[in-house]
């Protein structure tokens, strides 16, 4: 049991980390995803892989996770701040790392916030196809929709994603917004 | 629709990265330079999406530490969080992922602590109608003695004989370290004085883990407890109360589960152990751990 959760914990954090958009959310969503996993073992009837169980599984608690947190005053914390504490320290400009550093910092939030600005119906699907690496067909078993709808979401939500970066930080290319004659 | 046009382009190289495109949509990005522009725009979305930052291992091992203690494994070692399965109010789970600490803390699955309790109450149960057998057996035997004149005396020595017959088989099986060899004579008094031991053993250790419970005396005690306990406890807790509760007494389980009911934590009330629950109309209720039953119930506000 400790090897199964162990061999799938940090791809599931990774996805609880994308939908929430919080490390402190990813975190308690992440462990209540375990805990999950560990009290459904019984029940896993082995008709879909264990990754694609444990997605499911990852992908409901993280929703939890967000619909409680719209739920609870918002406290900043430690663990709340994430990577705005991180830029919060002071950089040597002296370092020619440093403006390098700053740049991640900046382009990690930016893509939070552009992932949150999606509806949660085109980011799990993008989520669960880029970061957790599932195909068309688990993504559809995962949210219970044709596999018609999961190509769909997953291009929308792409473009969506690549505008709303555009948006928030005006330094990506926006694949919505080139050309597409097609042909 | 007009609207869609540029979309499909979308869709076409989206669906392109992902392997799932037709034979013909991908000979249609593969003779177009725009869409090629755009899958590789996507292969870039893709690398920023899967550029999470690393895991800690603090992170990482609480959430182990809460999902084995849920698995019923003990004595996992914890890294960061100090995860205790006591009562809610005492010793809420301290998860803290970013908060370094060289602490290592066993974790007590309750689980475990409420088969212990079933092990002790069956230990009870044997030594019981092992007294009583033995009691009976014995009365008998001085019956026959005083009332050898009276007929009626023989069929309840039968009955007693049979008693002691019946346990001293149950002793052996009870104790295979006795060996086989061993007369039954004298293997059952062996079995029954180590049996005794064990279960004084173990009641101690029970009245021990009694007494760790926060001791609630009566309902105005279980109020305020329940107000605490709500105000103080955590998600997680209450999921790892529940569970534990499912193993030990299945019928509280069925009785608040399902019906939006909230563990609150096990408390020692009129000496018992219980869990503590409040119902979806306010109501709080202890339930005792070792019948199931309902001990006391608190009506809503």
């Amino acid at each position: 049991m400790d090897q199964l959760l162990r061999r799938h914990y940090d791809r599931v954090h990774a996805v609880c980390r994308r939908i929430t958009g919080s490390e402190a959310d990813a975190a308690d969503a992440a462990q209540e995803a375990m805990i999950a996993i560990v009290r459904a073992l019984p029940r896993f009837d082995s008709r879909s892989s264990f990754g694609t169980w444990a997605y499911r599984i990852a992908t409901n608690a993280s929703l939890d996770e967000l619909r409680r947190r719209r739920r609870r005053p918002v406290l900043t914390d430690a663990r709340t701040m994430g990577d705005a504490r991180e830029a919060a320290e002071p950089l040597d400009h002296a370092d020619p790392d440093s403006t390098l550093r700053l740049d991640a910092i900046a382009e990690r939030m930016s893509l939070d916030a552009a992932l949150l600005a999606l509806p949660e119906s085109f980011r799990v699907p993008v989520v669960l196809r880029d970061v957790a690496d599932l195909d068309y067909a688990e993504i559809a078993e995962v949210l219970d929709v044709p596999i018609g709808t999961v190509k769909s979401r997953i291009a929308r939500g792409r473009a969506a994603l690549a505008a709303e970066l555009v948006r928030v930080n005006g330094n990506s290319t926006a694949p919505s917004e080139r050309p597409t004659g097609g042909s | 629709m007009n609207d869609d046009t540029p979309f499909l382009g979308a869709e076409l190289a989206s669906a392109y990265l992902d392997n799932e495109a037709t034979f013909d949509e991908r000979a249609r990005v593969e003779a177009s330079a725009d869409l090629q522009g755009l899958v590789a725009d996507l292969v870039g979305l893709r690398a920023r999406l899967n550029d999470v930052a690393p895991v800690t291992n603090a992170t990482r091992e609480s959430a182990f530490a809460v999902a084995m203690a849920e698995f019923g494994v003990t004595d996992v070692p914890v890294g960061a969080a100090s995860v205790v399965a006591s009562p809610v109010v005492a010793s809420p789970v301290v998860a803290s992922p970013v908060v370094a600490s060289p602490v290592v803390a066993p974790v007590v699955s309750l689980a475990a602590r409420r088969q212990k309790v079933y092990r002790i109450i069956t230990g009870v149960a044997a030594a019981s109608v092992l007294t009583v057998g033995g009691f009976a057996a014995l009365n008998s035997v001085g019956g026959s003695d005083e009332k050898s004149s009276q007929g009626a005396v023989e069929p309840a020595n039968s009955s007693a004989a049979a008693k002691l017959e019946s346990a001293a088989p149950a002793d052996t099986d009870a104790a295979p370290a006795s060996g086989g060899n061993a007369p039954a004579e004298t293997a059952a008094p062996a079995d029954s004085a180590a049996a005794n031991d064990q279960i004084s053993t173990e009641a101690a250790s029970s009245a021990d883990s009694l007494a760790a419970l926060p001791v609630i005396a009566n309902p105005d005690e279980l109020a305020a407890y329940a107000d605490v306990a709500s105000a103080n406890s955590m998600p997680v807790d209450r999921v790892r109360i529940s569970a534990a509760s499912a193993d030990a007494c299945p019928a509280s389980t069925t009785q608040f589960e399902g019906t939006a009911a909230e563990p609150l934590g096990t408390v020692s009330y009129a000496g018992e152990p219980a869990l503590v629950v409040r119902r979806a109309d306010g109501s709080v209720q202890a339930i005792s751990l070792l019948s199931c039953a309902v001990l006391t119930q608190i009506p809503p506000p």
